[in-house]
């Protein structure tokens, strides 16, 4: 029988690229079965020590919405015309942006909490972002009962066109994996990273027309345009509920930049993964 | 690489930082560094960066089994994880050919508010086992930890020792090329132990490597062809296991005797920091008894030493060779016929003695400054370090003793000549340098039955 032969030199690594995509390709089909695991291990002890259970995947998405809504109630917040009733504008707008953020945030969290995995067991790391990835659209799974149930509560009619709000889903949950990635090299290394997303998070939402219609002036209007994640939650927002939007093109095209954003994070996570978990310890 | 060999590595070193700031900077360095994809030597140590290996090679054959020897510290673990790939190295190149399966923590990956049955399934997808291969395995996996009664609680109500268990079940379930065991025997009962054991025997009986990380010599000497002694991140020694033991034994002892000579105390085999402590107490007490009481002893001693088989002062000799106490003494009154006793120390015991009370005394009379020699043809002393102890009576109206019994020397007995026993034992060079400290040769006889002829026989002569 023909023996694999592993080679362990201090070549970097794109010296030779035929082997790293080769090695690449080999992991992320070695994965699939940990990734099941580690996703449902996640899940479950995620929730088997709370009492109420799945409930808290749509508590923050709630609060933040009823935060907004109270301030638009109160006229503290002048939105503009939202088409369909607040409420329901505004959840859709954060379960949508959470899925980016949880997207975000999830990568480096799942390199964190495998450092006693890490520095002892060599196993296909994809396996992990896998996981991070399974685990988020079980919440979001979760999530969408709360916006159905919205949607229901203040009479708003879904379109046929709905499924295709996947596209501009698929688009965030790529966007926030293949930003999130990046962010491994030096967030794992570096707590400030960590520290520092919760931050941003608040900052970009405001930045984001998550809970307001894009303004079409001023600096927000500004900043509202050239934010990559506009056209991505408005698309899907307007597919669900109004059949059709303006935003098509751009998702495409943002897309088609998170996906190629996504292997180059792959790349950058195959070159730094080692060298990591040598500096990491457990 | 030869197509014989499953792991070879080749002049390998392997840097590690003193300080977490350096080396989460040296961290970004080595980031930009493998991104721009620049070949680069990392010969030089930066600062506060230090050698954990330097330049280790080695070789494993399948069958071969490798242990790695060495104090905390060494680099044992470091050359496991480079071998499984978690660390890449610095220099050299390692090739590893076929499936490694690495135990250097066991359970790494388990929850503990989840069952043994559901850890089962996540820490064997950890090592890259089939659920399919999971299914059929989970219940010789729970009957070989023992856990039965286990199966659906959650692993935070185990102990420690029932969850490595749990884990080597795990871990040996696949049947790896190349095994790589670090001192995950250590836990678990006596009896685990013993079960682990066979379990490895069997991977060596299937042409498999096995390289482990061990304290427990017994372990080495039984279980492993060659041994490798890391001493500093640097191969100390490496060889067929029995020469390492030796080596590595040797230069434990001499390191112990010289921290022993260091502290003020004769040494003692394995003796702890309490023991040296309350013999040092000891020793002071009678160098005191000595110094009050030098005048009222008649016969004062000058000056000991021992003499090696050529008649040399020496504080080494080979297995059975002969030796000679020689002890210049001084009487300060006329003794009438002296008689000395040498006893023979070893870790506090008396082995035995050289007594004049047996043998008969010595001349009619003794006065001013005198010599006494001792000599023992081919001391029956297994190789290690002795005490030497000096008595002195009288005899007349009774016996008095001419002198508080003193410790005179000390002296070593080498592994040299030790091939004059036959070691043809799974144990005998470990049994020989650690069990108890007189050797003869004997014969063992087998019969069926009552008695008659014996079936087999078995001759420990000494081979002239």
């Amino acid at each position: 029988m023909q023996l694999t032969t592993a080679v362990y030199t201090p070549d970097p690594q794109l010296r030779r690229p035929g082997r790293l995509v080769r090695g690449m390709i080999r992991d992320l089909s070695a994965s699939r079965e940990l990734a099941w695991r580690i996703c449902a291990r996640n899940i479950a002890s995620q929730y088997r020590q709370t009492a109420l259970g799945y409930v808290w995947a749509v508590i923050p998405p709630l609060m933040t919405s009823l935060v907004f809504i109270l301030l638009n109630s109160a006229n503290l917040l002048r939105t503009g015309e939202t088409g369909i009733p607040y409420p329901a504008y505004v959840v859709l707008g954060t379960v949508s942006f959470g899925l980016f953020f949880d997207a975000l945030t999830a990568p480096l969290s799942a390199v964190g909490g495998a450092r006693g995995m890490l520095s002892k067991i060599n196993f296909p790391h994809e396996a992990l972002m896998l996981a991070a990835v399974g685990q988020i659209l079980f919440n979001f799974a979760v999530k969408v009962t709360l916006v159905a149930a919205v949607l229901v509560a203040f009479r708003v009619p879904v379109q046929p066109t709905a499924v295709l709000a996947a596209i501009p889903l698929a688009g965030l949950l790529i966007a926030g994996v293949a930003l999130g990635v990046l962010l491994i090299p030096v967030g794992a290394l570096f707590q400030d990273v960590v520290q520092s997303l919760a931050v941003v998070g608040t900052g970009l939402m405001f930045l984001t027309p998550a809970a307001y219609p894009p303004p079409r002036e001023g600096l927000l209007g500004f900043l509202t345009a050239w934010n990559p994640l506009t056209p991505l939650i408005m698309a899907a927002r307007d597919l669900i509920v109004l059949g059709s939007s303006t935003y098509m093109t751009t998702t495409i095209v943002v897309g088609a930049a998170a996906i190629t954003l996504l292997l180059l994070a792959w790349v950058v996570f195959r070159l730094a993964m080692p060298i990591l978990i040598e500096r990491m310890g457990s | 690489m030869s197509e014989e060999l499953l792991v070879q590595v080749e002049g390998v070193s392997k840097k590690f930082c003193r300080r977490l700031r350096h080396s989460l900077a040296y961290g970004l360095i080595d980031l930009a560094r493998e991104m721009s994809a620049r070949p680069h030597q990392a010969t030089k140590l930066r600062t506060n960066e230090f050698w954990a290996l330097q330049d280790v090679s080695f070789c494993v054959r399948p069958g071969e089994t490798l242990a790695l020897i060495g104090r905390n510290g060494a680099g044992k673990s470091t050359v496991l994880k480079m071998l499984n790939g978690l660390l890449r190295p610095d220099t050299g190149r390692i090739t590893v050919r076929g499936r490694v399966q690495a135990l250097i923590e066991l359970g790494a990956g388990f929850s503990p508010i989840l069952s043994a049955r559901e850890n089962v399934y996540i820490n064997a997808a950890v090592l890259g086992m089939r659920r399919a291969d999971v299914d059929r395995a989970l219940p010789e996996i729970i009957e070989f930890a023992g856990l039965e009664d286990f199966v659906e609680t959650p692993l935070q109500s185990f102990s420690s020792g029932m969850r490595a268990r749990l884990a080597f079940a795990v871990a040996t379930q696949l049947d790896p090329d190349v095994l790589l065991l670090d001192e995950v025997l250590a836990v678990g009962d006596l009896a685990f132990q013993e079960k682990c054991m066979r379990r490895i025997e069997a991977f060596r009986q299937r042409n498999k490597a096995i390289i482990f990380v061990t304290h427990n010599l017994y372990q080495v000497e039984a279980m492993c062809n060659t041994a490798l002694w890391l001493e500093d991140g640097r191969v100390a020694c490496y060889g067929s296991s029995m020469d390492v033991i030796r080596v590595y034994l040797d230069t434990q002892e001499k390191r112990a005797i010289a921290e022993a000579q260091a502290e003020g105390v004769g040494y003692r085999a394995r003796a702890t920091a309490a023991e040296r402590a309350y013999l040092r107490a000891k020793d002071e007490e009678r160098a005191k008894a000595i110094e009050e009481a030098p005048s009222s002893e008649p016969v004062q001693i000058r000056a000991a030493e021992i003499l090696d088989g050529t008649g040399q002062p020496c504080v080494e000799l080979p297995f059975r060779s002969d030796l000679t106490v020689r002890v210049q003494f001084e009487a300060i009154r006329p003794v009438k016929r002296p008689l000395f006793e040498v006893l023979f120390f070893n870790d506090q015991r008396e082995i035995f003695n050289a007594s004049m009370l047996i043998d008969g005394p010595g001349p009619e009379q003794v006065e001013g400054r005198a010599v006494v020699e001792c000599r023992i043809p081919r001391l029956p002393l297994t190789p290690k370090t002795y005490r030497v102890v000096l008595a002195a009576f009288q005899t007349g109206e009774g016996i008095t003793e001419l002198m508080t019994r003193r410790t005179v020397a000390n002296f070593r007995v080498t592994d040299e000549g030790l091939d004059s026993v036959p070691m043809r034992g799974p144990l005998a060079l470990t049994v020989l340098r650690q069990g108890p400290p007189v050797y003869v040769p004997r014969v063992w006889r087998f019969y069926n039955g009552q008695g008659g002829e014996p079936v087999a026989t078995v001759e420990a002569y000494f081979a002239e």
